[in-house]
């Protein structure tokens, strides 16, 4: 896919402006460019996942600014080249896995939707057949892991394992770090942010690495507690609780508000074009960008019972 | 001579299908349907606390994980005997109708239109097969932006009552958490009217665009003609929008005690331990890879020992609101006015609404079995759920809409529904069996769900 420079431009300096980098940099870059560039490719592989994060992307609205991706198809038809994406692309059968085999040629980022099943020799998870064989979704991460310019781990399953590898692990999930020891990018949620995503794709693309944390976490978005970003938080110093989910105007610490333990910035940015987020509609956050998600409690008191 | 022609991945659905197809002089002789990613939800499952249940069964699928909050806090309230009141249930089936109808303009706009016509000339639409793309479909085409458009607000709509989408936070077993406003009713109503003016100004009349370029598809793909419906959206007057059902030899019955009990799950032909077909009431998921003869991670449900075909259609014939047959292009059709009769109705429940809810319901889990029949916007869907004494959950079975549509063969050797419809295709050209996608496509496949 080839790209206008303004349009380009227009593209790093939204990115940079949603992971707070220094948009001189970007300006920088003005003088390097020709007029038309030929975008990095990006193929995105689906393991033990949900597609929650795809469909999440696909509810990408951009904000008032007009800078970056308007919404998924703006996103799609100037912004990235998301060459191999098994939700989204025409090509099925040999004709994807001729398109994963040529967008991995050259230069490509690889995003992993999803954990990586090692039991069974990892065919609890095959993502193509090539040349008669199944392949694995571990085969796969193996062989393009190495070959990728970065790697993006979408979601909490490919950034931690989440929901797949708790509990008994039964088909044992690992992260492509574990797998290959490659560090990542790690954009956890269930499901990730669509501007977690894009926003973090666009930096990317412009050749930006952005400040992450000890976890792999985009401190932009990863930054501070869901608790001290709560419009509840006074609440908490009040000492005001609630009694049973569903109460309004109370803090839910104690039905087992993971807040405190949380790195997101939910609170202000809001889910679904900034209409709600979790504990807005009376639900305590479950804290699902943390390694630790699912915690064996997701709530210390679910039901509506007061004792 | 036969020749093997293998789709893998198919691509535009949720999760790892891989298909074979035998193929003789251009007719498709046998078919093998295969779920290629297991996960394990029903072990991780064991041993919970039943609070985590809704919302970790959402997880299964990113698509339709209402559903599943649904089916789950359904089970979880029956085994205590709990029916909330029909505020809660309006507004838990707001939320769900919300999904539905993100869910069908998803699947017809982004994830079926580009088996008929060319998507926009670049990556990820470009390039694709050339085959049997047929002029007609260019305006339809024009309307992807519009419906991208029309989804998201669906999903914002559901978020309004649920906190976010997917995966909804607000479903707990008594009631709902989410307290409703004027104001909230204001903004979901503002984005029902113009979702609503999407299905009626854009997509049925696309839709209809469709089957008038390829009125064949009336003729392929139907399957073994058996429907089943659960039954889903609760009326003021204790009724289902949509009645659960059967329909077979074009006869409806309602769905009874009887024929819940008469589900089975057959493994001999998937990747699980046994041979034996169970009620999912008592039925355990142990993998065993590999098994012979084996071919599936998706078990095979059938009902009286048959396959039946869920989803849109089956919703709407059983309850006499789709006068067409069954077929490729019946299941679009199908679907595409469900979502209106949806979207209707959720304007009435919209006008009944009051702020009753996120109150103190004084719900209780009790220990037991329960069960809870809801609908995915693909088809029925169960929680078959046993909370032991010590306040966990026992055993947790699911069946999903895709786990009876993709089956493999049962024991008994019979081919599942999207096997038997796929079975006497005719593929013009096997290295490129455009017809055989289509007909997967019309069933709105969800191999996440499937298996889990």
């Amino acid at each position: 896919m080839t790209i206008s420079r303004r349009a380009f431009l227009k593209y790093c300096i939204g990115a940079s402006t949603l992971l707070g980098l220094d948009v001189s940099v970007v300006g920088n870059l003005n003088k390097l460019l020709a007029d038309e560039l030929t975008m990095p490719n990006i193929v995105w592989l689906e393991g033990a996942a949900c597609s929650g994060c795809s469909v999440s992307l696909a509810n990408l609205i951009g904000d008032e600014t007009d800078q970056g991706p308007t919404d998924l198809v703006d996103l799609l038809t100037s912004y990235v080249n998301l060459s191999f994406a098994k939700t989204f692309m025409s090509a099925t059968g040999d004709a994807a896995v001729s398109q994963l085999k040529d967008a991995t040629a050259g230069e490509f980022i690889l995003v992993v939707e999803g954990g990586i099943p090692t039991a069974f020799d990892g065919m609890a998870c095959t993502v193509y057949t090539a040349d008669g064989q199944e392949v694995t979704m571990s085969q796969a991460v193996s062989e393009y892991a190495s070959k990728a310019s970065m790697v993006v781990c979408v979601g909490t399953c490919a950034s931690f394992g989440g929901i797949p590898a708790s509990g008994s692990n039964p088909t044992g999930v690992v992260t492509v770090q574990t797998l290959t020891g490659i560090p990542t990018i790690n954009l956890p949620g269930c499901p990730a942010h669509p501007d977690w995503i894009a926003g973090t794709l666009a930096a990317v693309i412009c050749g930006q690495t952005p400040e992450l944390d000890d976890l792999g976490r985009p401190t932009a978005f990863y930054g501070k507690t869901i608790h001290s970003q709560c419009p509840r938080k006074p609440l908490y110093d009040q000492g005001r609780f609630a009694d049973y989910l569903g109460q309004e105007g109370r803090c839910l610490f104690k039905l087992g508000c993971q807040g405190p333990y949380t790195y997101a910035d939910c609170p202000t940015r809001g889910w679904n074009n900034g209409h709600n987020y979790c504990v807005q509609s009376n639900s305590n956050c479950i804290g699902c960008v943390e390694p630790g998600f699912p915690s064996p409690t997701l709530i210390t008191r679910r039901s509506h019972r007061r004792e | 001579m036969s020749t093997i022609s293998i789709i893998d991945p198919v691509t535009r659905l949720e999760g790892h299908l891989k298909i074979e197809l035998e193929i003789s002089q251009n007719q498709v002789m046998n078919a093998k349907v295969k779920g290629m990613l297991y996960r394990g939800f029903e072990s991780i499952l064991r041993g919970q606390a039943p609070e985590n249940a809704p919302l970790i069964t959402q997880r299964i699928c990113g698509v339709c994980p209402v559903s599943h909050g649904q089916a789950s806090i359904q089970a979880l309230e029956n085994v205590s005997g709990w029916i909330p009141d029909i505020n809660e249930r309006h507004v838990r089936d707001l939320i769900l109708g919300a999904n539905f109808i993100q869910s069908h303009i998803l699947h017809f706009y982004l994830l079926s239109l580009m088996d008929f016509t060319p998507g926009p000339n670049l990556s990820p639409w470009n390039p694709s097969w050339d085959v049997d793309l047929r002029p007609g479909l260019e305006g339809v085409m024009q309307n992807l932006p519009a419906a991208v458009e029309a989804r998201r607000q669906a999903h914002e709509m559901g978020a309004i009552f649920c906190g976010k989408m997917p995966h909804a936070a607000s479903y707990a077993a008594g009631g709902t958490t989410a307290k409703i406003t004027s104001k909230k009713v204001e903004q979901f109503k503002n984005l029902l009217s113009s979702i609503i003016e999407f299905i009626e100004t854009r997509y049925i009349p696309d839709v209809e665009t469709l089957q008038a370029v390829y009125p064949d598809y009336y003729q392929i793909g139907v399957g073994p003609e058996n429907l089943l419906a659960f039954g889903a959206f609760h009326q003021d007057d204790n009724t289902l929008l949509f009645q659960g059902g059967t329909m077979q030899n074009n006869e409806i019955q309602p769905l009874n005690s009887f024929a819940l009990e008469s589900i089975s799950e057959h493994v001999t032909n998937s990747w699980y331990a046994g041979h034996e077909s169970l009620s999912p009431r008592y039925s355990e998921t142990i993998p065993e890879y590999p098994k012979e003869g084996a071919y599936s991670w998706v078990k095979a449900p059938r009902l009286f020992d048959q396959p039946f075909e869920l989803g849109p259609l089956a919703r709407m014939k059983i309850n006499n609101l789709y006068s067409g047959g069954i077929s490729t292009m019946d299941r679009h059709m199908a679907r595409s006015r469900e979502a209106l009769v949806i979207a209707k109705q959720m304007d009435l429940w919209l006008e009944n609404i009051s702020g009753g809810t996120g109150h103190d319901t004084g719900y209780a889990q009790a220990a037991g079995f329960g069960l809870g029949l809801t609908e995915a916007p693909r088809g029925a869907l169960g929680h078959w759920v046993t909370i032991g004494e010590d306040q966990t959950i026992a055993n947790y079975q699911i069946i999903t809409p895709t786990c009876w549509n993709a089956s493999p063969k049962s024991d008994d050797s019979v081919n599942g529904p999207l096997e038997q419809a796929l079975i006497g295709t005719y593929i013009e050209d096997k290295a490129q069996p455009i017809e055989a996608v289509r007909i997967i496509h019309s069933f709105d496949p969800c191999l996440a769900c499937a298996i889990q």
